[in-house]
């Protein structure tokens, strides 16, 4: 069983559209509540990873819309990192309305890392390898 | 896959072709047929069109194959120009001491 990490976001007036629904834009800054709680945990904010000499920009990212969410919604937003198979991270994220248990957005989001000449790191190691493993073995526990 | 050999590994054309094989089935390219990646046809951007991700995947499955490990973007520069590159970036890292 994956282990999430939990954020809570109460949707503000300025992220619905005129159709009284949250615009699908916004979801992406709300996996972004709960992927930074999760990051921070291990050290890995992205202040943080500047220290070290790397930035992690996204490359790929998929969401589904499940059900809109509304004005004011209470929504707990989770997010997990899968076990990488490659130098890169791989987020996945659900919002939920808790009030009536409804599953709002599913989500993925895949970062490479580059150094700080911007060149692509193909294999992590050090203090980034250390913290990424500690990250990893949070979110995936063995059975 | 079958295991490469050190023979087959000297033998370019065989490693390119087993180079093809490898680019299909690591980046699940199963629609895309061996032949048409060109020998001398840039891998990423124009031509065969790979990203990012892709270079990772490929960088994992050159490690499993042959040992040889990539460490950064600017060696996987040489190897990645194209196939032909790939297998000369690989005969010279695995007969390295």
């Amino acid at each position: 069983m994956r282990q999430w990490v939990d954020a809570e976001v109460r949707v503000r007036f300025e992220e619905v559209d005129p159709w009284q629904i949250v615009w699908y834009g916004r979801y992406l800054s709300y996996f972004e509540v709960a992927r930074t709680v999760l990051m921070e945990k291990f050290e890995l904010l992205a202040d943080r990873l500047l220290l070290l000499g790397y930035r992690t920009p996204i490359v790929s990212l998929r969401c589904q819309f499940k059900a809109p969410a509304r004005f004011h919604d209470r929504l707990q937003v989770r997010a997990t990192v899968k076990v990488p198979e490659t130098a890169s991270l791989t987020f996945l994220f659900e919002i939920h309305r808790p009030a009536d248990e409804t599953l709002i957005a599913v989500g993925e989001t895949s970062h490479v890392l580059l150094s700080e000449e911007g060149q692509m790191i193909y294999q992590f190691s050090g203090p980034l390898r250390e913290r990424i493993d500690r990250m990893v073995a949070f979110c995936n526990p063995s059975p | 896959m079958e295991k490469v050999s050190l023979e087959d590994i000297q033998d370019t054309p065989q490693l390119i072709d087993f180079l093809r094989r490898m680019i299909i089935e690591s980046l699940k390219l199963e629609d895309l047929d061996p032949a048409e990646i060109q020998e001398d046809e840039p891998l990423f951007g124009e031509g065969l069109g790979l990203d990012s991700l892709d270079a990772l995947e490929l960088v994992v499955a050159i490690e499993k194959h042959f040992g040889v490990v990539i460490e950064n973007e600017d060696q996987g520069k040489e190897a990645f120009v194209s196939l032909t590159a790939m297998a000369r970036y690989i005969q010279r890292e695995v007969c390295r001491p």
